[in-house]
């Protein structure tokens, strides 16, 4: 099995609406992906797809190896799925939950659990109902950690979650995400930056790109230029420039495939010898604004 | 098994407060068949009425029971919703066998498993050996799971909450009285035919698959759609259904050569021109002879279909409907009633009309015959049970438990002048020859469909043909009554039809029951002892024996 995610034209309609359209995704083995996107994108329809919670309307994914939609009965006792949305057993105490859950899962770690427990500081002897939403969701994760699963899957864990919480379940997770592969669908660019190794960027059901993290950083440069005199702007900029303006002398724009001799070259050939040329890495954040700005400018067919 | 125990015991730990409940008006129920055996006189005495008598609690009981158990079925199935995409359970390592089979065991280990302790409880202290109706036992089981826990789970599969299986609930009971209103319009489709067993059929098979499928698949907009297809198939067939082939098929006309059991002629009716016609819906009451009926033989009117024309004006076909009437061979007539709408009957009236009648019978050969004589208290009745038939203010019948099912053709006649019922003010002796009887027939399965497993029941007696002595006439069966006993069995079915030309609409026009009464009242004040012989002799029946006067007002027998 070398890719635990696998998808091939993957597409999702509800009714006339298309929430996901030919996607194709592979998500690496041991990496930790994160599929962001704005909200409606799809990602929740694309998890719950991979994880046999709603068939494809067309298109295939395979998970572990499996067609998703034969994912049922024992092949989940290597896959540990949260999602911000999971209704979970009310009634239950934190402690029964994990006493109910054991027997399900051959590979189920007591000392982990234990640990987990410790760790997330779940109270065992107060009902799930009872719990706030932080201390739910840890006690989802914790209960989808503690049999060592070989594919992580999270739907927007970090949603309403203070800041605390997050980094407690992050830090939760990565101790534990070592021998499995993680995919993560979140809003919160802020942290995925911290540990994800590969990111999808998914936009009105359409995977705008999926690359890894590093490689991303580095093709992402937000440029100044600055002229002796107010320059022309090009009608037809390249493709890889994006958010093209200018204010008096001073020219901005998104590199999006940064490469310094190459986009120097550009430069020259396109508005002529800047007195000044400052380049700045851009934090994930500002890479997704941008492309999302972008995304609504655009033809919805058009690709970075 | 691991897992099937596993959520089991989270599925008891769960719901134990429904199961408690349901277990206790089971023991509940219990205690009321119990009592209603010990006291049999409890209910019939009974004229007040308190909130916790007896009438009270067994009539709560029989309606709480199911209601507690559906809500069981409910809570346990929808404990893992196979409704929606966000519960908990749909990305664990359950196995869908596994859950299904646990849901089976804890229904057949809080519903099925005690109503079967129960009933051999009940069958023991009834005096009935459990272990000579292990059938028996084993066939209400089956028809439980048929008539209640299939269904039911079926709802639980396809909706998430209560709530909504109750507005499911809600859904269906439009649709059945949907499917009443619209058989009303369809002619024949209320009798009762050979195709009966096929909408059961149906629905048990969507049961099932509707369950696989959920399990399996949890295709919850797919299991829904069998549903409602099941509804589509169902309408179309009580649309489409051929009624009168089937019926001409089950109920084939004898050949011209073979001589038909009895005969039918119509007998003059009695005009009530005199009684304007006021309501909407017309009564036609037409009185009929029957002869030729051998002394061995019973008739039963299945079904009867009534075609009037009045040539140029209008002509009228009922259907086939339902006939459920008995005609011994002692009875020389009968009526036979139908309704016509007012405005038919308007455009009908005033001429002269022809009447078909169609009656599809079937003919029973009274056999089996042996003499015996009602003893005082409880008796054992071979093929029957154990009976007794001790006279109380209100009835004289047979009042019998039966283990499993009531009997499937029992026959008792008695000569209504040798009666033993002690006679009231205002009661008379019947003349010789006046004819009693009392036909218990059930159905051939090997147990009636109930909870209770030792079937009570009363064998009503009707005067076949009271004589003619005046004043009430008793007739019932008590202690001392000598009586023949016998099981009739089912010879042919067959139909056979009459015509009558020239018949004044008016002459058969049966008032409306106020009317009737007004003019009962006047005619008695005129003539204190009504003369036998007139089709409306019911108002001869003693006021204790109301029960088995045939106040029905299909048939009044003379």
């Amino acid at each position: 099995m070398n890719n635990p995610i696998h998808t091939e034209n993957l597409t999702k309609r509800f009714r006339s609406v298309e929430a996901l359209r030919d996607l194709n995704l592979v998500v690496p083995e041991n990496a930790i992906y994160a599929l962001v996107g704005p909200n409606g994108a799809g990602k929740t329809t694309a998890i719950k797809i991979l994880m046999n919670i709603l068939q494809p309307s067309s298109g295939s994914a395979a998970v572990m190896g499996h067609k998703s939609a034969d994912l049922r009965g024992k092949l989940f006792s290597s896959i540990g799925y949260v999602s911000e949305n999971q209704r979970l057993p009310d009634w239950m105490r934190v402690s029964a939950f994990f006493e109910f859950l054991r027997p399900f899962y051959p590979s189920w770690d007591r000392d982990l659990e234990h640990d987990l427990i410790r760790q997330f500081d779940l109270p065992l002897d107060r009902k799930l109902s009872k719990l706030s939403r932080g201390m739910r969701m840890k006690a989802a994760l914790a209960s989808a950690l503690a049999f060592h699963p070989k594919l992580i899957v999270l739907d927007e864990p970090f949603t309403g979650l203070d800041p605390l919480v997050r980094d407690e379940l992050i830090q939760g997770l990565l101790e534990r995400a070592e021998e499995s592969t993680v995919f993560i669908s979140s809003h919160d660019l802020g942290e995925i930056e911290s540990f994800a190794s590969h990111i999808g960027y998914l936009e009105r059901g359409e995977l705008r790109l999926s690359e890894e993290l590093s490689t991303l950083s580095d093709r992402f440069r937000e440029v100044e230029l600055t002229f002796d005199s107010p320059p022309v702007l090009p009608a037809q900029a390249p493709d890889t420039w994006m958010q093209l303006s200018s204010s008096a002398a001073v020219v901005r724009f998104v590199e999006t495939g940064f490469d310094q001799e190459k986009t120097n070259q550009q430069i020259q050939q396109i508005l002529g010898a800047p007195r000044s040329v400052t380049v700045s890495p851009m934090s994930l954040r500002s890479i997704f604004l941008v492309m999302a700005k972008a995304g609504r400018q655009q033809a919805p067919e058009s690709q970075i | 098994m691991k897992q099937i125990s596993h959520i089991f015991l989270k599925d008891v730990r769960r719901r134990w407060p429904e199961i408690s409940a349901s277990l206790a008006l089971l023991a509940a129920f219990g205690w009321k068949a119990v009592f209603g055996w010990t006291h049999p006189g409890e209910m019939a005495a009974a004229t007040g009425f308190a909130f916790f008598d007896y009438r009270f609690l067994a009539g709560f009981i029989v309606v709480v029971l199911p209601i507690a158990w559906v809500f069981l079925i409910l809570r346990v199935v929808q404990s893992e919703s196979l409704v929606g995409d966000r519960q908990f359970w749909i990305t664990r390592p359950y196995e869908w066998k596994s859950l299904l089979f646990e849901k089976v065991l804890l229904l057949f280990a809080f519903i099925n498993l005690p109503v079967l302790v129960l009933q051999i409880v009940l069958l023991w202290r009834a005096g009935f050996h459990p272990t000579h109706y292990v059938l028996g036992l084993l066939w209400m089981q089956f028809m439980l799971c048929l008539i209640l826990l299939l269904p039911t789970v079926t709802l639980a599969v396809i909706t998430a909450t209560v709530i909504q299986s109750l507005l499911a609930l809600l859904f269906i009971v439009l649709y059945i009285v949907g499917m009443v209103a619209l058989s009303n319009y369809i002619p024949s489709s209320s009798f009762s035919g050979p195709l009966d067993n096929i909408n059961p059929l149906l629905l048990f098979a969507t049961c099932l698959l509707v369950i696989v499928l959920q399990y399996a698949r949890r295709k919850t907009k797919t299991a829904r759609l069998c549903i409602v297809a099941l509804g589509v198939v169902l309408l179309l067939i009580l649309v489409a259904t051929p009624y009168r082939a089937i019926v001409a098929h089950e109920y084939p006309s004898l050949g011209s050569g073979t001589k038909a059991p009895f005969e039918v002629a119509l007998l003059p009716g009695k005009n009530s021109a005199d009684v304007p016609v006021t309501e909407e819906d017309v009564q036609m009451s037409i009185p009929v002879t029957i002869t030729g009926l051998a002394p061995d033989s019973i008739i039963n009117f299945d079904g009867v279909r009534f075609e009037l024309s009045a040539p140029g004006k209008a002509s009228w076909d009922s259907g086939w409907s339902s006939g459920g009437r008995t005609l011994y061979p002692e009875q020389g007539r009968t009526i036979l009633d139908f309704t016509l709408k007012r405005r038919l009957f308007d455009r009908m009236r005033d001429t002269t009309v022809t009447l078909n009648v169609s009656l599809a019978y079937t003919l029973y050969r009274d056999q089996n015959q042996r003499e015996f004589v009602i003893p005082n208290g409880k008796f054992e009745l071979a093929g029957v049970g154990v009976c007794s038939a001790e006279p109380t203010p209100f009835s004289a019948d047979f009042t019998c438990m039966a283990p499993m099912r009531r009997p499937e053709s029992f026959l008792i006649t008695a000569d209504a002048s040798a009666n033993t019922c002690p006679v009231d003010k205002n009661e008379v002796r019947a003349t010789p020859g006046s004819m009693t009887r009392a036909w218990q027939r059930g159905g051939s399965d090997p147990a009636d469909f109930d909870i209770d497993p030792v079937q009570t029941f009363n064998i009503y007696a009707s005067a076949s043909n009271p004589g003619k002595n005046g004043g009430f006439m008793i007739y019932g069966f008590c202690p001392g009554t000598p009586v023949v006993l016998s099981n009739p069995v089912e010879v042919f079915k067959s139909q056979t039809t009459f015509s009558a030309e020239g018949m004044n609409l008016m002459d058969y026009r049966e008032p409306p029951p106020q009317l009737i009464r007004f003019f009962r009242e006047r005619s008695m004040l005129e003539n204190p002892i009504k003369p036998v012989g007139s089709p409306h002799l019911t108002a001869l029946c003693s006021p204790r024996k109301m029960l088995s006067c045939g106040f029905s007002p299909q048939l009044t027998i003379e």
